[in-house]
């Protein structure tokens, strides 16, 4: 899928993948990758600063972890976030449906 | 040239630096630990991206938290005034020699800092809640908020500097909590201007002259002259003296409106 595409909806993308667990950013770009079935295959440094901005803007937080002597950063969703991802999920279902209605 | 020293120079180059820097360079070195092959982009771009996405978040942090500083601030010094007030303090204050001296130009910052920084705070805020995040807006909040927390500081020095001057005259149970409240807003206020010079970092410089819509300018003038005004004579138990002070911060805004106009973007 073309990268265009996602535009917009990539940080509702980020988000839900990080409604299950905490994950660092490799992690958050396998998870899109594996959940979307290959679809969103993203040029990875594009994830980062979203990750960053989200974060800037409270609906993430983040801390250092060390695992096997490595040090990542590892991302969750914040209550803030939590409530965007409920919010930015209703509006796609309605927007989903109104496009289906159309289309279909 | 390696991708970390490429990268390291592209973010340098878009005003990221230190701390997040070495955060960001951290995060990539562990994803290409992961994959080497990582498809992670063009240093440059990826460099302008981080900068793109994280100047607005970030100038409206430092606003929100600005803010409640410089609320902080007005409120504790309105408190300790009034108990001044309420314990007839001012009669005690020693206005002549060395110490009035420093009493009264504490005073004065104290009195020019904080209207000061009433006004640019409100005004920093203009642009955020009218919903502007385009580079001349959050250059003009960075601008506004930077004039704001300097003012706020000068008015945390001056408070400061009055009670230690005035420190053998006040009774004993006054002078600590007076510092306590001088120096309270300063966590949240170092950590305001701390992003706020990230922000700045991130922000290019671009033209910002004439974006402040006059309506808007005069409204906060008026409220600042009432609030100035209509607190004063409530503090004070005086219609004359919430009058004048209210004339005070009246020609204080025209000053400062002389003086810091254009570069804060209030007129062409």
């Amino acid at each position: 899928m073309r990268a265009e595409s996602l535009k917009g909806h990539l940080d509702a993308l980020v988000l839900a993948t990080l409604g299950d667990e905490p994950l660092h950013g490799y992690a958050v770009i396998e998870a899109l990758r594996a959940r979307s079935e290959g679809a969103f295959d993203l040029a990875e440094g594009t994830v980062y600063p979203v990750l960053h901005r989200l974060e800037a803007d409270g609906l993430l937080t983040s801390s250092w972890s060390t695992v096997a002597g490595r040090r990542r950063r590892v991302y969750r969703l914040s209550r803030r976030g939590r409530a965007a991802l409920g919010r930015q999920r209703a509006e796609w279902q309605s927007f989903a449906r109104a496009v289906e209605s159309v289309l279909a | 040239m390696s991708f970390e020293r490429t990268l390291q120079v592209e973010l340098d180059r878009v005003g990221i630096h230190g701390a997040l820097a070495r955060r960001i360079q951290a995060e990539l070195a562990d994803h290409r630990r992961c994959d080497p092959e990582a498809p992670l982009g063009d240093p440059r771009e990826l460099a302008e991206r981080f900068a793109a996405d994280l100047r607005a978040p970030l100038t409206r942090r430092a606003a929100r938290h600005g803010f409640a500083a410089l609320a902080l601030t007005g409120l504790l010094l309105v408190v300790v005034a009034a108990v001044y007030s309420a314990t007839d303090q001012w009669a005690r204050l020693d206005v002549f020699g060395a110490r009035g001296a420093v009493v009264a130009a504490g005073g004065l910052a104290i009195m020019i800092g904080a209207q000061v920084a009433f006004v640019t705070g409100l005004l920093a805020l203009a642009p955020l809640v009218l919903g502007r995040s385009d580079q001349a807006s959050l250059l003009l909040t960075q601008r506004r908020l930077a004039v704001a927390l300097v003012s706020a500081s000068v008015v945390i020095g001056a408070e400061l500097t009055q009670t230690v001057a005035q420190r053998p005259l006040l009774p004993g149970w006054l002078v600590v909590p007076s510092m306590i409240a001088a120096v309270a807003p300063l966590p949240v206020l170092v950590p305001a201007a701390h992003t706020l010079r990230i922000a700045r970092g991130l922000t290019p410089t671009v033209p910002v002259r004439g974006l402040f819509p006059t309506p808007l300018l005069a409204a906060v003038a008026f409220a600042a002259i009432a609030a100035m005004a209509l607190g004063s004579a409530v503090v004070e138990g005086s219609a004359a003296e919430g009058l004048s002070r209210g004339a005070i911060e009246a020609v204080a805004i025209a000053g400062c409106f002389a003086l810091f106009a254009r570069p804060l973007g209030l007129r062409r």
